[in-house]
């Protein structure tokens, strides 16, 4: 188990750029995008919502597998961190939790803007019907390109 | 919302590939365990094959050893359109001319900021596309193509054909770059009697014309592309220089310091496209664009411009009448612009157009 710091909370909560990946029983990997992460009171799980409609792979997944890796990246420092651990849940967002996702996109349109990312690219990357999945976090990794990339945290 | 599992061929999706938008990768481990990071470079071989870029991948390399599946997304940046690329790793290659041209990018890249003792290609890893699919999304409609214009290529041709000396040449075709290719920021750089620097000679679309300044071959993105004579492309410098921030902020090689080379022209570059200018395989100057709009340089640019820069060599060559094959005679062709004036400065500054 892994405990997240609160400078890398702030860090995760912030307008980050998010990428899940899961696999299935036969060792095919599958990426997603992913939003709003969140790091639980204690540190020790993640909340993280994807797009409903490119939701199925991932869920399959998820229940099979039971693995999930996430990456978050700040578009502007590129300092980027990859939490891994196991599902605790699939359900359906409250509504708390899609004000949530809204002001963590509002945040990433902020930091994709401010290096001059073409402004249609946002267009297409979500839509508003979302999923949530919570996970136990078991490992953490420095994810910043560089020497010291995938450096256990 | 539209769902497809249709597979999309890889040249329907051409800036996919330019580097714009960070692409990320996932694999898995032998215990099933998944990962997830971001790419440098997803580069298209052909409609079955990609290179990816081998930098800083420790897990990404023990994994497609233990399995050799992946899966990369790319972002098409106009559109917002995400596709997967379900892959199969086939083989690594650390030299040849595929690892040159992807080893070449990132040594400009990494030169221009200073990095070049941590930023090394280590190989490139040639993938089989075993399917891409374009992830469900609202708007699905593809951008049309940017495909090269024969009848401007054609124009460009004449416009260079008529030049009657050197300066009429630069002019001619800083011109061309302009009217024709819609490319409002260039510059002309040629190569010094010693072979190893280049000097700016001609500038169209600057405030300052950055006349004289001067590039040592192998020095920041410029000196790369023409030591290497090898066309650099660069579409998105603000990722690049936040990529290379972020790259010597982790890196414990604190002697590799900064010693960047200020670009001559415009202050807030996003694109760059230097192409080098040969005539008979030796190298003349090189012809730079730039602009501040990330993406503003496509692949079918490059091609088109490593054709015409060719052409600009030739005629240089031709109008100060010269054999083709000396390399005495090439390296009086680059001083040719600079003998009637006291520097290449002088020189340089009546060469520059307004704009």
């Amino acid at each position: 188990m892994y405990v997240v710091s609160d400078e890398l909370r702030g860090l995760i909560e912030s307008g980050v750029a998010v990428s899940i990946a899961t696999a299935d029983a036969a060792g095919h990997p599958h990426l997603n995008t992913a939003w709003g992460p969140r790091i639980g009171a204690g540190g020790t799980t993640a909340t993280v919502f994807i797009d409903r409609a490119r939701s199925a792979t991932t869920t399959a997944d998820l229940h099979s597998t039971r693995w999930i890796a996430m990456t978050i990246g700040d578009p502007i420092s590129y300092r980027s961190i990859q939490l891994k651990g196991t599902q605790l849940g699939v359900s359906e967002a409250s509504e708390e939790d899609r004000e949530w996702v809204r002001l963590h996109r509002e945040a990433f349109m902020v930091s994709i803007a401010l290096i001059d990312d073409p402004p249609a690219l946002g267009r297409n990357m979500w839509t508003e019907d979302v999923i949530r999945i919570d996970f136990q976090i078991e490992q953490a990794f420095d994810q910043t390109p560089g020497p010291n990339a995938g450096q256990p945290l | 919302m539209t769902a497809t599992q249709e597979h999309v061929r890889l040249r329907d999706i051409p800036t996919c590939f330019e580097g714009i938008i960070p692409s990320t990768i996932a694999t898995v481990d032998s215990d099933g365990t998944p990962n997830v990071t971001y790419l440098s470079i997803v580069h298209r071989i052909d409609d079955d094959h990609v290179a990816l870029s081998r930098q800083f991948f420790k897990k990404t390399d023990h994994n497609t050893i233990v399995n050799p599946l992946a899966q990369v997304g790319l972002i098409e940046p106009e559109t917002g359109r995400m596709f997967l690329l379900d892959l199969e790793y086939t083989h690594t290659e650390s030299d040849g001319p595929l690892f040159e041209r992807m080893r070449t990018h990132l040594d400009a890249v990494a030169a221009q900021h200073g990095m070049s003792n941590v930023f090394k290609l280590k190989g490139v890893d040639v993938c089989r596309v075993l399917s891409c699919t374009m992830a469900p999304c609202d708007f699905p409609e593809p951008v049309p193509p940017r495909t090269p214009d024969l009848e401007t290529a054609e124009a460009f041709s004449r416009a260079v054909a008529q030049a009657d000396d050197l300066d009429e040449l630069l002019q001619a075709t800083l011109q061309a770059c302009q009217d024709l290719m819609g490319f409002t920021h260039a510059f002309v750089m040629l190569l010094d009697e010693s072979g190893e620097r280049l000097y700016t000679v001609a500038s169209a679309g600057y405030s300052t014309s950055g006349a004289g300044s001067e590039v040592a071959l192998g020095e920041g993105i410029i000196g790369l592309a023409a030591a290497r004579r090898q066309s650099v492309r660069v579409t998105n410098m603000a990722r690049e220089l936040a990529y290379s921030r972020a790259v010597q902020a982790s890196s414990s090689d604190e002697g590799s310091g900064l010693d960047s080379i200020p670009l001559p022209g415009l202050p807030s570059v996003q694109s760059q496209l230097v192409t080098p200018m040969l005539a008979h395989r030796e190298l003349v100057g090189v012809l730079v664009l730039q602009s501040e709009r990330p993406g503003a340089f496509q692949a079918t640019d490059e091609w088109l411009m490593g054709i015409l820069a060719s052409q600009v060599a030739l005629a240089m060559e031709a109008l100060v009448g010269l054999e083709p094959s000396s390399n005495a005679a090439a390296s009086e062709a680059t001083r040719g612009p600079c003998r009637s004036s006291t520097t290449p400065t002088t020189r340089a500054s009546s060469s520059t157009t307004s704009t």
